[in-house]
């Protein structure tokens, strides 16, 4: 007894399409349809997006290891006194502003009145005992400062917050310019459910043993 | 928006376009057309590499006086593609008349 031979491998996107409009003149079938619009959003798509997916690839990568890298300080600390007897925030503040480098403190002498303007946050850790004081100069300037004593433990850079907007888009100009990572990030969806269209539907097409699996 | 985030914009989101559309029908173009494609296109992947270098080298935002950063960052996705299609088109006519 012989079994009939299977169908040869369909192709699929742009080589479909073409050797269906020269088959019969008979309408695409839903499968073809799918399949062209899939190679071309997938092609195109992918080509679009590669520099900012490499971005936020490499980015996230980094950021998932801020820590390893030292792009984050980290500081051991214990609470040195009761939280009710911490340091005011006007004083702590005033500590960070003058144990940074000048150029991280703009115009600012100490002496002066606290420029809220030049602090971006402060992070108050209780557990640990200290306040995390970010600047708003171009390197994230942190300094971490014992919420009792009033006392200087770490002065550096957060290179994480620069990652995270450049991860995030927000580098280009503020918050409106997330939507450039949210439309990679949509691209990177399409590419890959397309990709797998594309790797499915010829062996839909074969398991069916014709065009639409009739 | 400055001019160089608009550079950057354009050299990331529309050159790749611009690339994808003028890559179609390359065979039936003129070898100096196909040159100055393949130019741009290794042009475009260079300043792939030095604007994510220029990127993440240092991870502080940029300053003012960054010439050389701000040039590689936000520029060169827009105006090496660009260079190497004129190196493409050019060293093309070179082969020609030889």
């Amino acid at each position: 007894m012989s079994h009939p031979l299977p169908p040869p491998p369909r192709p699929i996107g742009r080589v479909a399409a073409r050797a269906g409009s020269r088959a019969t003149g008979a309408p695409p079938s839903l499968r073809r349809t799918l399949s062209r619009v899939a190679f071309h959003g997938h092609l195109w798509l992918g080509v679009l997006s590669t520099v900012a997916l490499l971005v936020i690839a490499i980015t996230g990568i980094l950021l998932n290891h801020k820590r390893g890298l030292g792009l984050m300080p980290e500081v051991e600390h214990s609470p040195s006194g009761a939280f009710t007897e911490s340091v005011s925030l006007e004083q702590l503040a005033r500590t960070a502003l003058e144990a940074v480098p000048a150029a991280a403190r703009q115009d600012w002498q100490p002496g002066q009145p606290v420029d809220v303007g030049l602090i971006d946050r402060m992070d108050a850790r209780p557990r640990n005992g200290f306040v995390k004081v970010r600047l708003r100069d171009p390197a994230s300037t942190e300094v971490t400062v014992d919420l009792h004593t009033g006392r200087v433990l770490h002065v550096g850079e957060r290179g994480d917050v620069f990652f995270e907007k450049l991860h995030s888009g927000e580098i280009f100009g503020g918050q409106p310019y997330v939507l450039l990572s949210d439309i990679a990030a949509i691209a990177l969806v399409i590419t890959l459910i397309s990709g797998y269209w594309l790797w499915l539907a010829p062996k839909m097409s074969r398991r069916g043993g014709g065009e639409d699996g009739a | 928006m400055t001019l160089g985030v608009f550079a950057c914009l354009v050299g990331l989101y529309v050159m790749p376009l611009v690339l994808l559309a003028w890559g179609h029908g390359l065979r039936r173009r003129s070898p100096r057309w196909q040159r100055a494609f393949w130019g741009a296109i290794g042009g475009h992947l260079v300043a792939m590499l030095l604007a994510l270098g220029a990127a993440l080298y240092l991870p502080v935002v940029w300053t003012g006086d960054e010439t050389v950063r701000g040039f590689l960052g936000l520029w060169t996705l827009l105006l090496l593609p660009i260079a190497g299609a004129a190196f493409g088109a050019a060293t093309a006519r070179r082969s020609v008349t030889s």
